[in-house]
């Protein structure tokens, strides 16, 4: 049906140099992932999950294997060329929120659109536009510091879906989150997803959570134990 | 977006904020008094001294310079004349012939340098006549009056009203020696500048010497700090040559000169307290924002961007320093102009007497102690920015 935009083939993670203690985070990975995805990466604790969203993003390097993205393979980019990659194509949402606290709502959301030599006539229109499909309208001004934990965590999906970016990448983004806010959170990705054709991949730990994916991914040590797709 | 950030991050710790900038200000504000100072009293040595004799600017043959023989004259004295009275930076001018003569009385001899001045200008050029402590100023030529240094009238024994016979050699070879009348004795002072001279009127010193050429012309300007344009634009011709102070008096020139770097030791103990202060600053706000920068980074800014921003918060906050700074050493510079410190005990200098130092406003004053501050603090902010551009995402992130 539709296009593959991330192909990942053969990742090997390892950390350390010693042969004694070397971990393999992880072990030939295959994933290809399509547009309008919306998966979850689940495994229990030390499986692999970070280091293969953070390989991914082009964050970490792996020690083997290809990250091919719309044909482009990352892992060859310069420093500058990667911060150009991530800015255009990926779209974070981490754990803790991290919005930047100088920056208002409206500004953490228009940060990678500035980055991008938006105009400001279309940052504006945009940020009202995720605003309401974030559910946080009437609160641009407000400094992150001035919401909830749920709220930021929306603002930080705006901030992630606002640039429109190929794929966004969420590492446990309901952590941090009470499980009726994290599941109202992950509804409302869903929406995204549904009404937006968003493509998302997380990682996340919790039943319910999970339950919510279109697409599970398992892993276990490093490698892929399961892939399940549901409808 | 970088920029409205970097003010931002500014004012997140006020108080270390406030801090850094008194900082920053105080280093300014102490730097640009302290030039103003030596601007001030510097610039009141030079006049003082430049006005005992010497002018802003001197005319000579150029051979004279070395040589100082009565041979190496000027003799288009009058074509100098018509050019200096039709020059609007020139306020006045003096001319004079310079010899050494042997002086004879009460049966002693003493060698003496003998200046043939013009009565009515020398004072216009100098403070001559203030120096004079006994007798008067004379007024008419050709006559033989001189006035003397103290050192020849306590070695020769003489008095106002007394006779001298000076004896030397003329222009054309001839002997020349003449019998003069002391009009004037000048002012005793340790090192004075008048205490070997003898001085007469230019008619009697040209009859003295058979000559009607002169050696000198002293020049002084509406401004001082224009000699050395003056001297480089005013056309004397070929053979003469013009010289401002600086050039005149190059042993002075160079040891006030060396006197300024001096100083220059102290203002760099200033700026590097005050940049050591900064650095800590700018170091300790990028440490605690490890995590913030590694998300700047991980979502997309460039490195070169990360860097710019440490470097601007750090300029924003020294350039808003740098206008409260400047409107204190404004407050404190014309205060100190006016009223100046005095000495408890004057002090002498050179044979000149200071007894009170004043702060001159220049715009060396404001706009050195300015680019000093800018500069060392780019220079402390580069590292701690290289450092900001080098952060990685993962790591800072992890740290929680
Ligand atoms: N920087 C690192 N240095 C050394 N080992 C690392 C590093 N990062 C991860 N690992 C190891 O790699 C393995 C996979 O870690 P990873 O963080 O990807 O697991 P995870 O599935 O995200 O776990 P969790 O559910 O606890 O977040 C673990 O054994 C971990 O100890
Ligand atoms: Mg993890």
């Amino acid at each position: 049906m539709s296009e593959t935009i991330f192909q990942i083939e053969g990742i090997n993670r390892t950390f350390g140099d010693d042969p004694e203690t070397l971990v393999h985070a992880l072990a030939d990975i295959n994933l290809s992932i399509k547009r309008g995805e919306f998966s979850a990466l689940v495994g229990p604790s030390g499986s692999g999950k970070s280091t293969l969203l953070n390989i991914m993003s082009g964050l970490d390097v792996p020690t083997s294997g290809e990250v091919i993205l719309n044909g482009k393979h990352i892992n060859s980019m310069t420093g500058k060329e990667l911060s150009h990659f991530r800015r255009d194509h990926i779209g974070f949402i981490f754990q803790s929120y991290n919005l930047i606290p100088v920056l208002s709502v409206k500004e953490n959301i228009e940060y990678i659109m500035v980055l991008q030599g938006k105009s400001e006539q279309e940052r504006a229109e945009r940020v009202s536009e995720v605003l309401k499909s974030v559910g946080i309208e009437g609160k641009e001004n407000r400094l992150p510091s001035q919401l909830s934990g749920g709220q930021q965590q929306r603002v930080a999906v705006a901030r992630a879906i606002a640039a429109d970016p190929d794929i966004i990448l969420a590492d446990e983004p309901t952590a941090n989150l009470d499980s009726k806010t994290g599941a109202a959170l992950i509804e409302m990705m869903q929406n995204l997803n549904d009404d937006l054709g968003k493509t998302f991949i997380f990682s996340t730990h919790d039943q319910k959570i999970m339950d919510k994916a279109k697409r599970l991914v398992t892993l276990e040590d490093g490698r892929i134990q399961n892939e399940e797709v549901r409808s | 977006m970088i920029l409205k950030m970097a003010f931002r991050n500014i004012f997140r710790h006020k108080r270390r904020t406030a801090l850094t900038a008194l900082m920053m200000i105080g280093g300014y504000v102490l730097l640009s008094f302290s030039l103003a100072f030596v601007d001030g009293s510097y610039g009141d040595m030079i006049s003082l001294f430049t006005s005992q004799t010497t002018g802003h600017a001197q005319i000579h043959n150029d051979k004279f310079i070395n040589s100082e023989s009565i041979h190496d004259s000027i003799k288009s004295w009058d074509k100098i004349k018509e050019d200096l009275k039709n020059n609007s930076e020139v306020v006045s001018f003096s001319p004079r012939l310079k010899n050494g003569a042997l002086a004879f009385s009460h049966k002693k001899t003493f060698a003496v340098e003998m200046w043939g001045i013009d009565w009515a200008s020398e004072p216009k050029v100098t403070t001559i006549k203030q120096r004079l402590a006994l007798g008067s100023w004379p007024s008419t030529n050709g006559e033989n009056q001189v006035l003397i240094g103290s050192k020849i009238s306590e070695v020769l024994g003489l008095k106002v009203g007394d006779e001298i016979v000076l004896i030397s050699q003329g222009a054309d070879g001839s002997i020349a020696n003449d019998i003069f009348f002391v009009k004037g004795i000048f002012e005793k002072e340790e090192q004075g500048v008048d205490d070997y001279r003898v001085y007469t009127d230019l008619a009697s010193a040209q009859m003295f010497y058979s000559t009607s050429h002169i050696h000198e012309v002293a020049i002084k300007l509406a401004s001082i700090y224009n000699a050395k344009k003056f001297s480089t634009h005013f056309k004397v011709e070929e053979g003469l040559i013009i010289r401002p102070w600086q050039e005149v008096e190059k042993d002075f020139f160079k040891a006030m000169e060396i006197d300024k770097k001096g100083n220059t030791i102290s203002y760099s103990i200033i700026m590097f307290v005050v940049a050591l202060g900064v650095l800590n600053t700018v170091l300790m706000s990028i440490l605690e924002r490890t995590k913030e920068l590694g998300v700047l980074k991980a979502i997309g800014t460039t490195p070169g961007s990360l860097s710019l921003m440490i470097i601007l918060e750090s300029q924003i906050l020294a350039m808003m320093s740098l206008i409260i700074g400047s409107i204190i050493a404004t407050l404190l510079n014309s205060y100190f102009s006016k009223h100046g410190i005095s000495f408890s005990e004057p002090m002498t200098y050179g044979g000149m007497t200071i007894s009170a130092m004043y702060a001159r406003i220049t715009l060396n004053s404001y706009l050195r102690p300015a680019v000093i501050v800018l500069v060392s603090t780019l220079f402390v902010s580069i590292f701690p920015a290289i450092r900001a551009a080098r952060i990685s995402p993962l790591d800072a992130m992890r740290e929680v």
